[in-house]
């Protein structure tokens, strides 16, 4: 069995049983990976829809993508949608998720009409009580971005609030 | 070799230092760029397309805006302050949301400035906010300015 496939298997597993799992059984969960190509049209319209009008004058405008571009490609790429993730554990989004902190590091910019890998685990999966929000989980996972395969250009570590309602059976 | 203009620009750089204050940034969020962040994210999470969800989980009446584009607001208003810069750190911490029809607003001030060789390394603390009561995201931004 390679990798890809083991990995895919473990993440049908723990979306199946997720509900009779401790949370620990989610920590080091890689991340089955994937690629992205950042085409022009696309980097337009994540300028535009942010509030950049591209200068065509501008040579930097036609080489390199929105920095936006290492949070899109880490979840569009990383072999797992976000409906994915909450499948993943069991956690019904009505309950409103929320993205609570980003953490990037970039090591080079992005270039349009690029190819870009990503790859990624897990790192923890908490729950507590929030005062503003009730009982919530705590999701903790990190997604690297490679150009090619051993040349990483950027990290991103992601923490997403889960609240909880009786909607969840998790 | 600097020329004249390339020179004055190289001195402007040089004289950031600690405290000083960033241009802020605006933006007017709007529905219709929301779906299209659904659309680029491939993000099916209601809160961000239907007000009538948000208002039967308790968490307001508007359309809450994706997390991602708040913080290429964030972005923006760095790239706007410092032209051709490259971003090499940026953590953000989400402390409230952001809603369809909020004017958002990014300020911020220069935290530190460490000078190497030929280059800068400006340390930034901004904020995203919609008014001085509420502030949505607060983060820190290391840039690099190369000559």
């Amino acid at each position: 069995m390679n990798e890809t496939q083991y990995i895919n298997d473990k993440w049908k597993y723990l979306s199946e049983n997720s509900k009779d799992l401790p949370l620990e059984a989610f920590f080091g969960l890689e991340f089955p990976g994937g690629n992205f190509f950042i085409d022009r049209e696309t980097n337009i319209l994540v300028n535009e829809s942010t509030g950049v009008k591209l200068d065509n004058d501008n040579l930097n405008n036609l080489l390199y993508a929105h920095p936006i571009y290492f949070m899109i490609i880490t979840l569009r790429a990383s072999g797992a949608s976000i409906q994915d993730i909450f499948n993943l554990l069991n956690y019904d989004t009505k309950n409103g998720p929320m993205l609570g902190q980003c953490n990037m590091e970039f090591k080079s910019q992005l270039k349009i009409d690029q190819e870009y890998f990503v790859k990624g685990r897990i790192n923890s999966l908490i729950s507590k009580e929030s005062s503003k929000l009730g009982r919530i989980k705590i999701l903790d996972f990190s997604l690297s971005l490679y150009k090619h395969i051993s040349q990483e250009v950027g990290h991103v570590k992601y923490v997403w609030i889960l609240p909880l309602d009786k909607k969840d059976e998790l | 070799m600097l020329n004249m203009s390339g020179y004055y620009l190289w001195i402007k750089k040089m004289n950031y230092k600690e405290g000083d204050n960033l241009k802020s940034w605006n933006f007017l969020v709007i529905q219709e760029n929301m779906n299209l962040w659904a659309e680029i994210l491939n993000d099916p999470n209601p809160i961000h397309l239907d007000k009538e969800l948000v208002k039967s989980i308790g968490l307001g009446n508007k359309t809450i805006n994706q997390g991602h584009a708040n913080i290429a607001y964030i972005i923006n208003a760095i790239e706007s302050n410092f032209p051709n810069a490259e971003i090499v750190r940026l953590d953000n911490k989400m402390t409230d949301t952001i809603v369809e029809g909020d004017m958002v607003n990014v300020s911020g001030y220069i935290k530190n400035v460490l000078k190497q060789n030929n280059s800068l390394m400006i340390t930034c603390y901004l904020e995203l906010s919609t008014s001085p009561e509420k502030l949505s995201v607060i983060s820190e931004a290391d840039i690099l300015i190369k000559n």
